[in-house]
């Protein structure tokens, strides 16, 4: 969907108008939920029901363009993120425990990456392997598609530092042995570029 | 070429040169990713794919909770509740202030006789119980002597029964009362009459409780102690024609 039909929905949903709603929702939430599942791992699919549940409650004094709703809505996430590891940390499990996927192996064989959600899952996991602000960066930047001082905005830290953030985690993913291990496999079919979270 | 040839290769390559602040802000706005760095640019392409279907499942169920959520916040938003909350609260006040007024002014023009005979002798019934000396309506009026005198001496056995011709009936009223609704329905201006002919609140039960029993069942010669001229006769048997004097006596 183009940035200005977003608008639009946005426009629409702020007036309570539930397929607007519904429009941003598609555009977002594989984002949303991508990043969630960096930051807080198997909880992500419940963490991100809350986000939305926020945003829904909060969407009509949102006062604001598409631009800054982006914004809003990451930090939304990252918030009810932070409240889940600490709920987690109450109950004395371990937060970073990257969790293993249950429907396939690790590093399956790259043909058949391409084809369903696997090779997405399986690039998070290596993402997750990251320092948090790392991590952060990255999937803000990459997968958000915000710039870097939306980034900023979201993570609460200066432009600068994000900067330094996201290229030291570009760094470590580049010399990951599992990234590096998939390239000695890869053919440069490519996966469809994925500049926006359209559908 | 083996796999492990090439991951040697490509190791090799991303350790001798290390990526700089150009070439990161290029793959992070998804610009450009050099021939080198296609593994790295492999990884973020499957992290921004586009939407997967099973990251869209829970579609309906996000619009139905952004309906519950809309209904929610526009059945009550917390400005209009406090809104409401205020204005009841001020409603209260005001209304208590005026009863507080609308009391007192009738208790002062009262205390000097001056309302019409109606409201006179109700605000002489209402108010004499609390304390009050408020002249009846008819200050001649043969109820007058009646009342007045057995309230000051509230002993259920000899001065009640009676005192009032109308306790009896105040008394059925009050009993029914208890029993229906443990007395939250009762007209406060009964209870306090009552109150007055017996002593006190508390002891309405006991002196309702001598007032309707039988004396014909218990000739005690307390009943033909009483020095009540009123009525001494018609007590026992007619406890029920008895009730035909309350209206009269309620209302007159």
């Amino acid at each position: 969907m183009e940035d200005a039909d977003l608008a639009a929905a946005l426009t629409a949903a702020r007036g309570g108008d539930e397929a607007g709603f519904e429009a941003l929702w598609v555009a977002f939430q594989p984002a949303v939920l991508r990043y969630l599942r960096v930051v807080v791992g198997d909880a992500a699919d419940d963490v991100a029901s809350e986000t939305w549940l926020q945003a829904a409650r909060d969407l009509a004094s949102f006062d604001g363009d598409l631009t800054r709703f982006r914004v809003w809505l990451f930090r939304i996430a990252r918030h009810r993120g932070i409240d889940d590891r600490r709920r987690m940390r109450r109950r004395a499990e371990d937060p970073f425990d990257p969790g293993v996927p249950e429907d396939g192996p690790t590093s399956p064989d790259s043909a058949t990456v391409a084809m369903d959600g696997l090779g997405t899952r399986w690039a998070l996991e290596i993402i997750r392997t990251l320092p948090r602000d790392q991590a952060e960066a990255v999937m803000l930047r990459v997968v958000a598609g915000l710039d870097v001082a939306q980034t900023a905005q979201v993570l609460g830290k200066r432009a600068g530092a994000v900067r330094i953030a996201a290229m030291r985690g570009l760094r470590r993913l580049a010399n990951h042995p599992d990234v590096l291990a998939r390239a000695a496999g890869y053919q440069p079919e490519r996966v469809r570029p994925a500049q926006s979270e359209g559908v | 070429m083996r796999p492990f040839a090439a991951l040697t290769r490509a190791m090799i390559a991303a350790r001798a040169r290390r990526i700089g602040r150009r070439e990161a802000e290029a793959l992070l706005s998804r610009a450009s990713g050099g021939p080198d760095r296609a593994q790295l640019v492999h990884l973020l392409d499957l992290a921004a794919r586009p939407a997967l279907r099973e990251e869209l499942a829970g579609r309906e169920a996000a619009v139905a909770a952004f309906v519950r959520a809309r209904s929610e916040v526009t059945a009550a938003p917390p400005r209009r509740r406090m809104r409401a909350w205020l204005s009841r609260a001020l409603v209260v006040k005001a209304v208590a202030g005026l009863t507080v007024l609308l009391v007192g002014g009738v208790a002062v023009a009262a205390g000097t006789g001056q309302l019409p005979a109606g409201v006179q002798h109700g605000a002489h019934d209402l108010l004499n119980p609390l304390g009050v000396p408020v002249p009846d309506a008819d200050s001649s009026a043969p109820a007058h002597p009646a009342s007045p005198r057995p309230r000051t001496t509230p002993s259920p056995k000899n001065s009640a029964p009676g005192a009032d011709p109308a306790l009896p009936a105040l008394c059925q009223v009050w009993e029914a009362g208890q029993k229906h609704a443990r007395g939250k329905d009762l007209d406060p201006a009964l209870v306090a009459r009552l109150a007055a002919a017996a002593g006190g609140t508390d002891q309405i039960a006991a002196f309702c409780t001598a007032v309707l029993a039988p004396p014909a069942a218990t000739p005690t010669p307390e009943a033909p102690a009483t020095p009540e001229p009123t009525d001494k006769h018609p007590r026992p048997d007619h406890s029920k024609p008895r009730p035909s004097h309350t209206p009269h006596r309620l209302t007159a």
